[in-house]
């Protein structure tokens, strides 16, 4: 029987059609924790009141960033989840190789960043609708109650940068795990020690990623890191055995 | 052409070598099977094979490439064993669909065939499936799939004998049709004797056999009768496995070649001249003792 010539991308792309099917059940995961997350939105997220002996100013506010939150916290889990070995087991019966296996995990992740991006984006307006509907409208303050579309289009965005660089982040740790256990334990350690010792490299990382003046050269860094990042979690799996 | 090639492989774990410096090779549109006792490194040399591990030292060659993280390899080869997972998302009828794409050579027509025949429900999840079930579920993966390199790594756990039966028959049926090359390890080797061509027989990671099976079944010959009578003619000669069959009588198995000459004399001495089972001098083969579990029993 005659042998088959092969293409990585085309192989990968067939991968990343089998994960779309195959990660469903990741996805339940992420719609059940926004919708937690969107239930502890409508208890408001800051409250404050203040009042003299004839005036009292409660005031609440309410933001769905605690989906988004709860969604960056889902891809980082998610994407150290694909490195672990139940997961990477289901690629052994399929045709590919290590390589393989990550450009459809990449592929998969940025699905999934895009997805939990829109989404989570979406539960603020979920959000103000419900509160539409079922809050007091005398007591509401109206002046960014309303979210233009471009308002939209832009948080939309950011988020899905975020949760892209976080599952680029999250698959290198876990690649890190997969070479070596003791890397559970060392990377914390290794994060609290340098941040307790050089106290304003927190800061700096902080600002670099989050403090940012303009939306190109913010998602340009994003993606350079990430690109940084699951290239260098390819080279490390690269060199690793399959199915023990 | 050999389709495989393993020049002095070694694959150790820490001190433990699992393959000893083995070389072989396998010739293509083959059915080998690969024989050995339990921890006798097949599964590692199969996963080799299949591109899973990599060599410790020592070369391989799967179609004239490194196998290890090979796509080349990847793509003509299946590795069946029965820890295939599949996503729980995805029902049986559904893991062949998806699975099929990835195989350019796959007969969906076959699959499902097969997996009517076996009457599997389609809407189970893999997980669900007894040890059996997944065995012969993933016996019509390694079929339907075509590859030029097939590999079942004890394919039949589970299965009862009548599903077995089936899948030689069918595996069989489907080899004779298109041709390509197949390996398969299992310990049922009396059962198997009929499909495989060749059977290699490795015992602690190093090659014991490579031979076709009818040569095999021709190796040796036991003779059995008065202690010392077998004992004049096998004396000096090297003896595959010796047991007290009662009291002044013994069983020996011995080369057929070292005493070819002298199978007339021996029927005549009143000694019984017995064939030996592949699947029982295979046994002997590997055992650690000469006498079997019997020394175990006799020793005070």
């Amino acid at each position: 029987m005659s042998s088959t010539e092969v293409n990585l991308l085309s192989i990968s792309l067939k991968q990343y059609f089998y994960k779309l099917k195959a990660h469903t059940d990741l996805v339940n995961r992420l719609i059940i924790t926004q919708l937690l997350a969107l239930l502890f939105s409508l208890g408001g997220v800051s409250s404050m009141s203040s009042g003299s002996a004839n005036l009292t100013v409660s005031l609440r506010s309410y933001s769905a960033n605690i989906v988004i939150i709860f969604s960056i916290l889902w891809i980082l889990i998610t994407a150290i989840l694909l490195t672990t070995k139940p997961y990477k087991k289901m690629e052994m019966p399929l045709v590919g190789n290590r390589i393989s296996g990550d450009i459809s995990d990449v592929g998969f992740l940025m699905t999934a960043s895009v997805f939990a991006g829109v989404t989570s984006s979406l539960a603020g307006v979920l959000l103000r609708v419900i509160m539409y509907f079922t809050f007091d409208r005398s007591k509401m303050g109206f002046d960014s109650f309303s979210l233009t579309f471009s308002d939209l289009l832009l948080g939309m965005l950011v988020a899905i940068l975020y949760l892209g660089l976080i599952s680029a982040v999250g698959y290198f740790i876990g690649m890190l795990t997969q070479m070596n256990m003791a890397f559970i334990v060392l990377i914390p350690a290794v994060i609290y020690g340098t941040l307790r010792v050089y106290t304003g490299l927190a800061q700096s990382v902080f600002e670099f990623y989050v403090v940012d003046v303009s939306l190109p050269l913010f998602a340009l860094r994003v993606i350079i890191t990430s690109i940084m990042l699951f290239g260098v979690s390819m080279l490390l799996s690269n060199r690793m055995e399959a199915g023990k | 052409m050999s389709v495989i090639q393993c020049v002095d492989l070694t694959k150790s774990y820490g001190k433990l070598k699992a393959i000893d410096h083995l070389s072989l090779d396998i010739e293509e549109n083959k059915i080998t099977g690969l024989i050995g006792r339990n921890g006798s490194g097949k599964t590692t040399l199969l996963k080799i094979l299949a591109g899973f591990l990599k060599p410790t030292s020592g070369r391989v060659k799967v179609f004239s490439g490194e196998p290890f993280n090979s796509l080349q390899v990847s793509t003509n080869s299946i590795f069946i064993d029965d820890t295939m997972t599949f996503p729980d998302s995805m029902t049986l009828s559904n893991i062949l669909t998806e699975v099929a794409p990835f195989y350019a050579h796959w007969d969906s027509h076959l699959a499902s065939g097969l997996f009517d025949y076996y009457s599997f429900n389609p809407k189970q999840p893999h997980s669900n499936l007894s040890k059996g079930s997944k065995s012969t579920f993933n016996s019509i993966l390694g079929i339907a799939s075509r590859c030029p390199l097939t590999i079942f790594d004890e394919p039949t756990t589970g299965m009862d004998s009548a599903v077995r039966k089936d899948f030689y028959r069918s595996l069989l049926k489907d080899y004779l049709e298109y041709p390509r090359t197949i390996i398969l390890s299992s310990h049922l080797l009396s059962e198997l004797e009929g499909i495989l061509e060749d059977i290699l027989l490795i015992n602690h990671g190093t090659k014991l056999l490579h031979l076709p099976a009818l040569d095999l079944k021709e190796l040796a010959v036991g003779i059995r009768g008065n202690a010392q009578a077998v004992l004049r003619f096998v004396e000096g000669k090297e003896i595959i496995y010796q047991e007290d069959f009662a009291i002044g009588s013994l069983y020996v198995v011995i080369r057929r070649g070292l005493i070819q000459q002298q199978l007339e004399e021996i029927r005549q001495s009143g000694i019984e001249v017995l064939s030996v089972t592949t699947d029982e001098l295979c046994v002997y083969l590997t055992a650690t003792t000469k006498g079997g579990i019997d020394d175990v029993f006799n020793r005070s």
